[in-house]
């Protein structure tokens, strides 16, 4: 609070030039966000019998419901499970001598520069029919035909943790180095065992940003497109391929764009919720 | 044949432009079609890409300025829109012999597909759809198409042992009771025509449906042109486009019935013209793989587009549903 209003302050003075700085960014936003989104809503209220029969027919269909809770659902389990993983790695990086850290940071780094597709592909020779997991299960008469252990969704929830592993490991490694050393000595000297102070002391610390996390996951997981279509084998449809199905295979631009303001809705309520759920001072206030 | 035509200088057209998909089929167009056109006539022919031909040629309506004459289209596209596409002259296209469906008053016929069965190499090799959903007899993964419900609606009845004579009207419920019978035996639903070709021929699938010219000359895979259902892909014209323009685009599709400029084609792409002097052309090896030889369509079912036509966008939403409960 106190940095903002410093801040503001510098800014009075001179109001306009603040206003001219800020111009670009705004117009960036409002173009490549507001107006895009504002041309979905539009071709949304396209409607043949009235303005909201793209609604109606997306909301009366089964298939369009389950594929939204589908969606949900893996969005919920991928986020849960990618930030337990990053909060574990994290932990022990933490815990590292610097030079280990940093070739622990430049490993989960790396992969960023490697194609989605790849990495959903890559899979492939590892958890196919064919894949190394099966050949080896095989070869040691441990089973006599291949387990499925891709084209389902187990491994569209394991392909997408493993995408996004670093965009939930980087943030939570920046929180767990702002963690006040200190506090934690001092916990240990009065004669807390690791366990309270990492309950009382150090969760307490980073759980705004394990939360934040979380939710970051939870709403890049539930737009992922190529990872689901690979390792789902077609059998998981989730809202993003079928959003492609219908506007780009079908260019039923009317139910698609409806679909997906639908969609935008529910994610929004669902980051709100959850922020609301985790933050006991905000809820104690509301 | 040029001198039907007004000659270079005469208020020509000065270009001639085909919206298409692209990759091999568009290097196949550029060799056999556009080079010889070009050749003879002198107007230069530009391909451009297209993703879906009836939505943008409907917005290129919309907006007013016509800037591409030629379409890739399905004639099912054809058939339900037919207030987008010119009339075709087939007087001033003077086609060398092409099969019947080729030629239609808004669209000629530009190149075969087929929807096959394909094994793994070291799968045992199938006949029929019927034997396609027999994993009993023939143990093994298999793969359909996740997106469309097209020509997998005729697989599904053929399997189920309807004669494909009495195929069309399609019995849809029979149709869907079939898939969703059987739908626990494929393993996967591929999305594109590259990962079917590569899940059958790496042997992640033993037997797959999928798009003929993907396996056509594969060492890794068998395929059989038996029950196929084959798909001609047609060219179709802008309404109202310039009168000169479409003299050129006339003048260009009959160099699309020229056997010999068909066969350059087939070179580049396992899809086949409808010219009826095409077959004399070919290898043995040609006649094999290429879904409108003479043997080929002896074993195969032309798709029904009016058919389809007119109870596609039924048929799409009850494909959404199956699909989101695989």
């Amino acid at each position: 609070m106190a940095r903002r209003q410093i801040s503001s302050g510098f800014d009075m003075p001179d109001n306009k030039a603040s206003v001219a700085l800020n111009a670009p960014l705004v117009l960036f936003l409002l173009l490549t966000i507001v107006v895009p989104l504002g041309g979905i809503f539009f071709f949304s209220l396209a409607g043949e019998a009235h303005p909201f029969a793209n609604y109606a027919d997306a909301l009366a269909s089964p298939a369009f419901v389950r594929v939204v809770v589908t969606t949900l659902i893996l969005g919920v389990i991928v986020s849960i499970v990618t930030t337990t993983f990053a909060f574990v790695f994290s932990l022990w990086v933490l815990r590292l001598p610097p030079r280990a850290k940093i070739i622990a940071v430049g490993a989960i780094i790396l992969p960023f520069f490697v194609s989605y597709l790849l990495r959903a592909l890559s899979w492939i020779p590892v958890l196919g029919f064919n894949g190394l997991v099966n050949r080896i299960l095989m070869s040691t008469g441990l089973i006599e035909t291949p387990l499925s252990l891709i084209y389902n969704p187990f491994a569209v929830v394991l392909g997408t943790a493993n995408v996004l592993f670093p965009i939930a490991a980087l943030p939570l490694l920046a929180a767990f180095h702002k963690v006040d050393q200190r506090l934690l000595a001092a916990a240990s000297s009065l004669g807390a065992s690791r366990a309270v102070i990492f309950r009382r002391i150090f969760f307490p610390l980073v759980a705004p940003a394990t939360l934040s996390t979380t939710v970051m996951v939870f709403a890049v997981a539930t737009g992922f497109y190529i990872t689901p279509s690979v390792l789902g084998g077609g059998k998981v449809l989730l809202a993003p391929n079928l959003i492609e199905l219908l506007i780009h295979r079908r260019g039923e631009w009317g139910t698609g764009a409806a679909l997906t303001i639908v969609l935008l809705v529910v994610y929004m309520s669902a980051i709100v919720l959850a922020r609301r759920l985790g933050n006991p001072s905000r809820r104690r206030r509301s | 044949m040029a001198h039907v035509f007004p000659g270079k200088g005469h208020a020509a057209a000065t270009e001639v432009v085909i919206a298409q998909s692209g990759g091999q089929a568009g290097e196949a167009l550029e060799k056999a079609y556009v080079q010889p056109f070009t050749a003879k006539t002198g107007i230069p022919v530009r391909l451009v890409g297209v993703e879906s031909s009836i939505g943008e040629l409907k917005a290129m309506l919309q907006s007013g300025a016509i800037d591409r004459h030629v379409w890739d289209v399905e004639l099912a596209d054809v058939l339900s829109a037919p207030e987008l596409f010119e009339d075709l002259d087939w007087d001033a296209i003077k086609p060398e012999p092409i099969f019947p469906e080729a030629r239609q008053p808004k669209a000629i016929g530009r190149h075969y597909y087929s929807y096959v069965m394909a094994w793994n190499a070291k799968a045992k090799p199938i006949e029929t759809w019927a034997q396609f959903f027999d994993t009993e007899k023939f143990p093994g993964r298999r793969a359909m198409m996740s997106y469309d419900a097209y020509a997998q609606l005729e697989v599904a009845l053929l399997a189920d042992g309807v004669p494909a004579d009495k195929l069309y009207p399609l019995d849809v419920d029979r149709a869907f009771a079939f898939l969703e019978a059987n739908k626990h035996k494929i393993s996967v639903w591929w999305d594109s025509g590259s990962q079917a070709a590569q899940i059958v021929t790496s042997g992640e699938v033993d037997y797959a449906l999928i798009y003929s010219g993907r396996v056509a000359y594969s060492k890794e895979a068998g395929m059989t042109y038996n029950q196929g259902i084959t798909v001609l892909n047609y060219l179709a014209v802008t309404k109202g486009l310039a009168p000169e323009t479409k003299a050129a685009v006339m003048q260009f599709f009959h160099e699309m019935t020229i056997p010999k400029n068909e066969l350059t084609a087939v070179a580049t792409i396992a899809y086949s013209g409808p010219s009826e002097g095409l077959d004399a052309l070919l290898t043995d090896e040609q006649r094999r793989v290429l879904p409108s030889s003479a043997q080929n369509r002896a074993k195969q079912i032309l798709i029904n587009s009016e058919w389809w036509a007119r109870n596609r966008a039924a048929i799409d939403k009850r494909w959404t549903e199956f699909r989101a409960a695989l």
